[in-house]
């Protein structure tokens, strides 16, 4: 893991990569989406360069990644505001674990192909199991690389807590939003 | 790294490969296709209905567009020949004040009907199976000033009108053979306002079909837009006896019908009630059979599974349905396919209905209906989720108290001093910070 250790690979370069691996993991609601549009207004005409694969990547990626962005930056400087430490080497590096975690959320949710059944759970399930999993291996990254072994509680408390937090927060809004309006 | 680099890459292209991937069709098992309804039956009841004449090539009925004069100006049109037409005396038809409805749309009233025909087999056992189409015209957001004259809805809907026009056709023409073979009887239903949310159909399923009606509808047939690309068949999510029935009858009449291809654009929302998601052959009339636990099928054409994830009708085309272009002279020279294609939905459904085990085969579907709700509801999904949360703020907290139990944290507590020439400087430890006060100008004043 040296290339993150010295952040071999430039932070806009990661970042672009970050977008495309939400666009990823967020392909079929994507698609979904455009064909609803595609249906909603037929005055467009279905143009194929609007209503295909690989838009519906790229419009995937855009709200998660400024999501991502805006959580992270005020996450980082309540981290560091609270126990110190190289925040902007965490920072850095959780980059790569939801690169990760994204990649395998996206290839798994080919399943809905074999039965869009699971759709529904899958869409909510899939997202947070995997990214927990990796979030839980960015910690455990963290604790070896960054952060010294008296400090694990208050970096685990801090850094996990928020991540619960937001996940929390997320979820809450997606049942309001998604069940009971 | 590369190794898995290089798996997922191949997973990936795998994935795009198989994307493309179509549903299968029927139609291998007979050498020469059956045929009960011509395409020149299409033809002729399309024209019929549109008022097509030499000079008025798209017909005189209007957009019919729904609640609209023009739509009850259609309705009117199809009750007038299926009422006092001598070779449909052996149907009833239903006075249209019976089948009207309200609907409120943006805070005003509108009405609409629907028409329905109705054979009641002599030989009949109580059963009943629906056959529907929508009549209204789909063109155009719901505002009256966005009306084109020259629309009049020819693809979407009036190809599926044709169709079932020749089924019932059909059905008043070989009345005797029918009721030798079949024990139930049949009702054509014309619905009005398709292209809001199908709301003619929703409303002559719950308003006027009784509970005991509904149970003893065997299957509910709806015929779509046809010409695009190919046929398609849909009934669920999940296999059903009553679409393999029919496919085999397709199969065995050399009939093409097509299954939607795996990779369908999944589109997050409620169509279906209780089912969380929705694609392109969902939509439709048979849905609010569907919800009230009737087998239903759908019929209809387009293009999917291709690039474009659009619910295209044929492909590298622009879609006239919905737009000012659907009218019968773009749909004769854009959607040719519209006549054999609806020469094959009425042919497939009238060979179901005399195909040996047909009444059994949908109650057997009825009875084996499976019932995903579970999955196709998120409350669950999102409840398992919070409790995983808190679950893990537990841990978290467990965690974190072991750890400061078993690498504690000890502050370093660093103290002030002044620094002075004597056995405090000289002797400092690393608890002691000092502080050197120097006064300006001499830094050897006061020494």
């Amino acid at each position: 893991m040296d290339f993150i250790d010295k952040k071999k690979i430039n932070k806009y370069v990661v970042i672009l990569l970050l977008f495309l691996s939400f666009g990823f993991a967020q392909w079929q609601p994507s698609r979904g989406m455009l064909a609803y549009m595609s249906y909603t207004y037929p005055e467009l005409g279905q143009p194929a360069w609007i209503f295909n694969d690989i838009v519906a990547i790229l419009l995937g990626g855009i709200i998660p990644l400024i999501v991502y962005e805006v959580v992270t930056a005020f996450a980082a400087r309540f981290v560091a505001a609270k126990n110190g430490g190289a925040s902007d080497e965490m920072k850095y590096a959780l980059r790569f674990f939801f690169i990760a975690a994204n990649l395998i959320i996206g290839a798994v949710k080919f399943v809905y192909y074999v039965s869009p059944l699971v759709t529904v759970w899958g869409n909510i399930i899939i997202d947070f199991v995997i990214t927990t999993a990796f979030f839980c291996l960015y910690l455990w990254y963290c604790a070896r690389r960054y952060v010294p072994n008296t400090r694990w509680g208050a970096m685990l408390l801090s850094v996990g807590g928020t991540y619960l937090i937001v996940e929390a927060i997320l979820t809450v809004f997606g049942l309001v939003t998604g069940v009971l309006l | 790294m590369k190794k898995f680099v290089a798996i997922l890459s191949v997973f990936v292209l795998a994935a795009f490969v198989l994307c493309g991937c179509g549903g299968s069709f029927t139609g291998g098992g007979a050498s020469e296709k059956k045929t009960l309804v011509s395409s020149e039956d299409i033809t002729k009841n399309i024209e019929e209905f549109l008022g097509v004449s030499a000079g008025e090539p798209d017909g005189n009925v209007g957009n019919r567009k729904s609640t609209s004069e023009s739509e009850r100006k259609a309705a009117e049109r199809l009750y007038e020949k299926y009422a006092n037409g001598s070779e449909y005396s052996a149907l009833g038809v239903t006075v249209l004040s019976e089948t009207e409805f309200e609907l409120k749309i943006s805070g005003q009233d509108y009405a609409s009907q629907n028409v329905e025909i109705v054979w009641e087999n002599p030989n009949g056992k109580g059963k009943q199976v629906i056959i529907g189409a929508s009549y209204d015209g789909s063109y155009g957001p719901y505002d009256e000033s966005s009306l084109k004259q020259k629309a009049t809805g020819a693809f979407e809907s009036a190809t599926g009108v044709a169709t079932l026009m020749s089924v019932i056709d059909y059905v008043a023409a070989n009345e005797a053979e029918l009721s030798a073979k079949i024990d139930f009887d049949i009702s054509f239903v014309f619905f009005g306002c398709g292209a809001y949310n199908s709301y003619g159909a929703s409303v002559y399923v719950n308003k006027y079909l009784s509970a005991n009606d509904r149970l003893d509808t065997l299957v509910m047939f709806d015929i779509d837009r046809l010409g695009g690309e190919n046929m398609y068949m849909y009934s669920d999510e999940t296999k059903t006896e009553h679409e393999n029935f029919l496919r085999n009858v397709a199969d065995s009449c050399g009939l093409a019908f097509g299954t939607l291809p795996a990779n369908m654009p999944i589109i997050e929302g409620v169509y279906i009630e209780d089912v969380h998601y929705a694609h392109f052959g969902m939509f439709g009339d048979q849905a609010p059979f569907f919800q009230k636990d009737i087998p239903a099928i759908k019929f209809f054409s387009g293009y999917y599974g291709g690039f474009n994830l659009s619910d295209l009708e044929m492909s590298g085309t622009v879609n006239i349905g919905g737009t000012e272009q659907d009218t019968y002279t773009n749909l004769k020279a854009e959607r040719p396919k519209y006549a054999e294609q609806g020469s094959d939905t009425a042919t497939l459904i009238i060979e179901s209905m005399l195909s040996s085990g047909f009444a059994d085969t949908m109650t057997a579907a009825r009875a084996s209906k499976s019932d995903y709700t579970f999955w196709t509801k998120p409350l669950w999904a999102y409840l398992t989720v919070i409790f995983a949360i808190i679950a893990l703020c537990v841990l978290l907290i467990v965690i974190v108290k072991h750890f400061e139990k078993k690498y504690p944290f000890v502050p370093q507590v660093k103290r002030m001093k002044i620094a002075v020439f004597g056995m405090d400087y000289e002797t400092k430890n690393d608890e002691d910070i000092f502080i050197d006060i120097k006064k300006t100008g001499n830094p050897f004043d006061g020494y």
